[in-house]
């Protein structure tokens, strides 16, 4: 057990708080504080990460009794899933930092302070192994996200907010519903409200048809998690959100949150429901192929930068829920893979479209046109950053899908096959976006005096450019830390 | 068990508050006299109540074990409430004699052990329910009052004749331990206590009262009906039903928690759809106590068990504590925005008093049931008991419910974060025996939140 983890674990919180103390007025204060505390919770993170022993085993970091909420025992423990996850969330924090630093707002402090609130409880639910604490920090994260989004947001932030928060929220009552009925059932049988692993499974929850039990709670954390990833039809709320949301939000949202609703699957759904997982799995099948396609085909016709970037999550989602639930271990890999890239290109993408935006004040595709003449270092980033997203090979991108479409195909061909559609649509969106923002002629008047990024901005869209190539080049550095649990997955439940 | 020092206690309180009413009417001093002698009646009662274990009157009174604590939070509740109040004007003054006399009857209610105790003391909650909404001052106050007389008079009406039933049915009028002689006319009275228990508590298809009484009677007066009427009145109906169903033949017990659990239910969702299409605030609230009274009411249908009654105890304070916090909250906002309607008293109110917008965001929150708060806590309990019981389908109807629930609820937050309004305001100020009772409520929702087991009896 890690003696100094509590206080490694409530940093982000204490540095969220610290932000109301911060002296009001003084903007480079403020943004200093944010930026040394990004990289306190990087390092911390990083820290804890290499103290992992072995990464296929879920370590338990800290581990106490709760008499007073409900009597339950809580874990916090960290595995090489969690712990990259937990990796990518502070490492996000930091490009979150750096990439809107050019933030102007008279609400910093209450800008900050949400930011490291969501990210300390995004935390909160990697390490939290009982589902009581998964959950507490799950609802947690709404609200900041919430008041993010509602307060710094465009011009339809309050319809984007009040949809995000209300679709997420109530997958989330789902799920509540299925723990009350459990912890009964719990409380029958052991005289305890706790649920953890060891309880949930000596519930022995029957599987015998829809009406069943296990069918029945497994469909309440599926929904919960699908509105959160989101899956096609629950994605309604994601491109709104992400429209509206500032670029912390939507890098936060694309990069880390919607992992989240996988990481539940993969942590609660597929170890605790096998039966009901098995049985249900070509539904899940195909609903991730049709947010495959869907998703794509929708993102190729839009005019704004910033939806298209947001349906294009929702196809790259798709191919991550369809890599889960194939119950092959080798495109369960390649899902958690995907994770990871798509936590790479797509805050990428956000940034670029930051800095377009910041510039020109418009998000709409038809306004830009010829960049890589006026914004080179801008248009050359920005270019692996669409190459990772679209999957072209030797970038992260690639690997991921590949190994999705490869497993799964060995389980359900016409899934994989309608899957791989994508691989063709990727790049006509993509690249279509790429071509109307910086190929072509200068059209517009107002484009031809505009400023490259500066090498401040160009940081984190560098280094976001270093890890696309790099994993796509060598993805066992990242493959290896999470093999171990998956092989753990593939024993409980696969 | 006689034990008459709570009489003599009884009749301290009494004589206090009379002088209270009386000095009201002194022209130069009155308002100050009234406000320091009523509070000092609360004060000596609650004290009185401090080490006491059990009090009874003959077989007509008793109060003991769950109820002995209930009467000691309402108590220290009373208390605060006239704390808040405040000597400012006579107005408010006047409201804090209404409300002692209220909170007298609401101890008669919580020890009554005879239908006509019950029915006395449910009269004088009543009464000055009907006074405190008459004496609001809002444009429509006096008709929500005649309304609400009209209704609970007719209620009340319904309610003797259920005794009547009652008395048919059992050749007694004690509500302990009488035995039945005629099923049919005690499902009838039970039947029509189940009536007057949707009434009171403001369930679906009663609660046309609540909307109207709610949006006009000023905030303050609302706050101070909502906490002890609530409570009491709650808590009695729900632990009495309990006891009474048992007594009842097995097949029209069926049919009757049937009937409270369709009630349930539909309050459930009346309430939360209503809620949802409401432009005043406070008819948000009004019809978000009817959904919580759908939330509670199922409780009805559990087995009497000590463990469940702590944990309707809590239920029933921490839903009105955390209600009375939004409500003076709102208060504040309103008088501010001199726009007692409340349609937009929130708008960018974080930038006006953020202390006083966060705590507003943490009631707000807690009553939607977001964890580490003491609605997640209570909604939790509550509803994994119904799954306990087996009662899958209607815990279930209820949970989706209160999905519609959130809806409004973060409407709440959305508001007081969004932008300033172009009038420029100046920032809220707060006394501190408000700021006192938005602390305590603020401690007492994490409090149970966090340490849960604590307060609802659970190991």
């Amino acid at each position: 057990m890690d003696q100094l983890f509590l206080i490694k674990f409530l940093i982000p919180l204490f540095w969220a708080i610290s932000f109301m103390f911060a002296p009001k007025n003084n903007e480079r204060t403020i943004k200093l504080l944010a930026l040394i505390g990004s990289i306190v919770t990087l390092s911390y993170s990083v820290k804890m990460f290499m103290d992992l022993t072995d990464p296929a085993v879920l370590q338990t970091l800290l581990k106490f009794e709760m008499p007073l909420f409900f009597n339950i025992s809580y874990t916090f423990a960290m595995d090489g899933l969690s712990g990259l996850l937990l990796l990518l969330n502070a490492f996000l924090l930091l490009v979150v930092v750096v990439a809107t630093w050019d933030i102007k707002t008279e609400k910093l402090r209450l800008y900050y302070f949400l930011i490291f609130l969501l990210t300390w409880a995004v935390n909160g639910s990697l390490l939290s192994t009982s589902l009581y604490g998964f959950y507490i920090f799950w609802e947690v994260m709404l609200i900041p996200l919430f008041i993010l989004v509602g307060v710094f947001g465009g011009e339809n932030r309050r319809y984007a907010s009040f949809k995000f928060f209300m679709m997420t929220a109530a997958g989330s009552i789902l799920m509540l519903a299925s723990m009350c009925f459990m912890s009964a059932m719990a409380y029958k049988l052991n005289g305890s409200y706790d649920l953890n692993y060891e309880v949930i499974n000596s519930l022995n929850l029957k599987y015998d048809g829809f009406y069943s039990p296990q069918s029945l709670i497994f469909w309440s954390f599926t929904i919960a998690f699908f509105l959160k990833v989101p899956v096609f039809p629950f994605h309604s709320w994601l491109p709104d959100a992400h429209v509206e949301a500032p670029t912390a939000g939507s890098i936060i949202l694309a990069g880390i949150l919607l992992k989240l609703g996988i990481y539940g699957f993969l942590r609660f759904v597929i170890p605790l429901f096998p039966e009901a997982v098995s049985a249900n799995r070509d539904i899940v099948l195909y609903l991730g192929a049709t947010g495959v396609i869907y998703g794509a085909l929708t993102a190729w016709v839009q005019k704004d930068i910033k939806k298209l970037v947001a349906f294009s999550s929702i196809s790259h989602m798709g191919y991550i829920i369809m890599g889960v639930f194939s119950q092959n271990p080798f495109a369960v890999k390649g899902a958690v893979f995907q994770m990871i890239a798509h936590g790479i290109s797509t805050p990428g993408l956000f940034i670029g479209v930051h800095y377009l935006y910041t510039r020109r004040h418009t998000k709409k595709l038809d306004q830009f046109g010829g960049l890589a003449a006026v914004m080179p270092r801008f248009a050359v980033l920005f270019f692996i950053i669409t190459a990772g997203s679209m999957a072209v090979p030797m970038t992260c991108g690639f690997v991921g899908e590949f190994m999705i479409i490869m497993g799964t195909y060995q389980i359900n061909k016409v899934v994989a096959m309608l899957a791989a559609t994508g691989i063709i649509l990727s790049p006509i969106y993509l690249l279509k976006m790429y071509h109307l923002t910086a190929l072509g002629e200068l059209v517009h008047e107002e484009n031809k005096t505009l400023k490259d990024i500066s090498f401040l901005e160009a940081t984190p869209l560098i280094i976001l450019s270093v890890f696309t190539v790099v994993l796509g080049l060598y993805p066992k550095l990242v493959m290896g830390l999470f093999d171990g649990t998956i092989n753990f997955f593939v024993n409980k439940g696969l | 068990m006689e034990n008459f020092t709570f009489v003599q206690n009884v009749l301290i309180f009494l004589s206090i508050n009379a002088v209270s009413l009386l000095c009201l009417n002194l022209k130069k001093y009155g308002k100050y006299i009234s406000y320091a002698t009523t509070l000092i009646a609360a004060i000596v009662f609650f004290a009185s109540l401090f080490d006491a274990n059990s009090y009874g009157i003959s077989d007509l009174f008793t109060l003991e074990g769950n109820k002995i604590l209930l009467l000691k939070i309402v108590s220290v509740l009373n208390v605060f409430m006239i704390l808040v109040n405040g000597y400012y004007s006579l107005e408010k003054v006047k409201n804090s004699v209404l409300m002692s006399y209220m909170f007298l009857g609401g101890v008669f209610l919580l020890g009554a052990n005879d239908l006509m105790t019950f029915y006395v003391a449910l009269e004088t909650i009543a009464l000055v329910g009907y006074a405190l909404v008459a004496t609001s001052g809002l444009e429509n106050s006096r008709e929500a009052a005649v309304k609400y007389l009209i209704q609970g008079s007719v209620i009340s009406a319904i309610f003797l004749l259920g005794v009547a039933f009652y008395l048919g049915a059992t050749n007694s009028l004690t509500l302990v331990g009488a035995s039945v002689i005629n099923q049919e006319f005690y499902a009838i009275a039970l039947g029509i206590f189940i009536l007057t228990t949707c009434f009171k508590l403001g369930a679906f298809p009663f609660h046309a009262w609540i909307a109207d009484v709610y949006s006009n009677v000023s905030l303050g007066n609302l706050a101070a009906n909502f906490f002890i009427s609530k409570i009491i009145i709650g808590f009695k109906f729900i632990t009495l039903l309990q006891v009474l169903l048992l007594e009842c033949d097995p097949h029209f017990q069926d049919i009757l928690i049937r009937i409270i659990q369709v009630v349930a239910v539909m309050s459930a969702f009346y309430g939360n759809i209503m809620a949802l299409v409401q432009g005043q605030f406070k008819r948000i609230i009004a019809y978000s106590s009817v959904a919580h009274t759908g939330y509670m009411l199922m409780m009805v249908c559990l087995n009497p068990d000590d463990a469940y009654e702590t944990q309707l105890i809590c239920y029933l304070v921490i839903y009105s504590l955390t209600a009375t916090g939004i409500i003076l909250i709102l208060n504040q906002f309103a008088e501010l925005n001199k726009n007692q309607d409340g349609k937009n008293i929130l708008k960018g109110g974080f930038y006006k008093n953020k202390a006083l917008a966060s705590m507003l965001v943490v009631f707000v929150l807690s009553l939607a049931g977001i964890p580490l708060t003491s609605g997640f806590a209570m909604k939790y309990m509550l509803f994994t008991n119904y799954f306990k019981e087996g009662f899958t389908i209607e815990a279930t109807s209820i949970f989706i419910s209160s999905i519609i629930g959130l809806a409004y609820y973060i409407r709440f937050v959305s508001d007081l974060f969004s932008e300033e309004t172009n009038t420029v305001l100046p920032a809220i100020k707060t006394r501190f025996s408000e700021t006192l009772v938005h602390v305590i409520i603020l401690v007492s929702i994490f409090s149970v939140g966090i340490a849960p087991s604590l307060f609802l009896g659970l190991k």
